[in-house]
């Protein structure tokens, strides 16, 4: 016999004469049988019928003087076009900005490279203004190691470099 | 809805509605006119059925409206026009079921803020306290507000506004097969919530 979870998934089909013949004969043997099965049936034809002549709803009256009064004060024709261009104007200044950066960036690595006792400067204009503690503890341990080595000294200015060109770009970039 | 297309259209000298979206995409506003004459009641009754609120039903049949002439030219032919304006209006009302239980959690938890050992009442819909009662439309509606919005959408197409499966699956995006499943677990679902009162034949 045909489980009641068969039945209830197929009692749509059934009702609304979508199913074969054998499926057919099928669930009509299970309700004659199953009382719970054959309650829920006629349950949902009826809730079938009620709905279908359940009561109509209307508009109101004033819905028609109601709507062209919203079309003529919220809505012409190219106003929904005005979220699109608001969105592209957002995006392009998103993509200036990205440009602007990248040049900017571009342009300042390039100046320090070229002029690097600039970046000499600016580094030690940072320097009086903020020494961060993992920043200028390696080099400063470099400096106490090599103490009187001409060769290491420049090494160390050179790693210094090096490093005061990376802050500049960040300095830069927070102002 | 096909009788009530068919109904319209003999009153307006058979002209589909595709002809009359395609006369207002051109600028014939008289066709929007004859659009909304057709559609604005079917409309107001599936999204009072959805949302169960006369004023806010109508108010978004007004939107779907709006949306109708602001955007005609995103409809194109290959879609039929009721699917396309009930799936808009669709939209509308689930949004506004999202709005309505965000601003019903806000309260909720602004008042469980200030007063924590008051009891909300319940006055939902219960079969226990209705038992015996014969079933009316109003116990039919508040039935109807109980199920999700996706079983929701689904019997309201089917059993009142009368689309096919096939125009269903088309207004909701979803498998035909997934539509008749939703569609039975639905009328299951308002059983199991009706199952007490007096269904009159």
């Amino acid at each position: 016999m045909t489980s009641c979870d068969t039945v209830l998934s197929k009692l749509s089909s059934y009702i609304e004469g979508h199913l074969n013949a054998p499926q057919k004969d099928a669930i009509f043997e299970h309700l004659k049988e199953c009382h719970t099965c054959n309650r829920i049936f006629s349950d949902v034809t009826n809730i079938k019928s009620f709905l279908h002549r359940s009561q109509k709803v209307s508009t109101s009256l004033d819905f028609d003087k109601n709507l062209r009064n919203r079309i003529i004060t919220d809505g012409g024709a190219g106003k929904s076009k005005a979220p699109r261009s608001i969105s592209f104007g957002l995006s392009g200044v998103a993509v200036a900005a990205i440009l602007y950066f990248i040049v900017s960036t571009t342009f300042i690595t390039g100046d320090n490279q070229a002029n690097p006792g600039d970046s000499k400067m600016q580094m030690s204009g940072y320097e009086q203004q903020e020494t961060p503690p993992n920043a200028n503890s390696a080099p400063a341990i470099a400096d106490e190691k090599n103490e009187g080595s001409v060769e290491s000294k420049s090494d160390t200015l050179i790693q210094k470099k090096a490093f005061d060109s990376e802050r500049i770009n960040l300095i830069d970039q927070e102002r | 809805m096909v009788k009530v297309e068919n109904e319209v259209k003999s009153t307006q000298n058979e002209t589909s509605d595709e002809q009359l979206i395609a006369r207002f995409q051109k600028g014939d506003n008289y066709a929007f006119d004859l659009l909304v004459k057709r559609y604005k009641d079917p409309l107001m009754n599936f999204i009072f059925r959805f949302l169960g609120d006369k004023n806010e039903a109508e108010d978004i049949v007004q939107e779907t409206f709006l949306r109708l002439y602001k955007n005609k030219h995103y409809y194109k032919e290959i879609a039929k026009f009721s699917t396309w304006i009930y799936t808009i209006a669709s939209n509308l009302a689930k949004t506004e079921l999202r709005k309505r239980k965000r601003r019903k959690f806000f309260s909720i938890h602004q008042f469980m803020q200030t007063e924590k050992d008051y009891d909300i009442p319940d006055d939902s819909f219960s079969p226990d306290q209705q038992a015996n009662t014969v079933i009316t439309d109003k116990l039919i509606q508040q039935a109807i507000d109980k199920l999700s919005p996706k079983f929701k959408q689904v019997i309201i197409l089917r059993d009142i506004q009368e689309f096919s499966y096939e125009e269903i699956a088309e207004v909701v995006d979803i498998p035909l097969g997934t539509v008749k499943s939703r569609v039975n677990r639905a009328r299951l679902k308002l059983q199991e919530y009706l199952k007490d009162l007096e269904i009159q034949p």
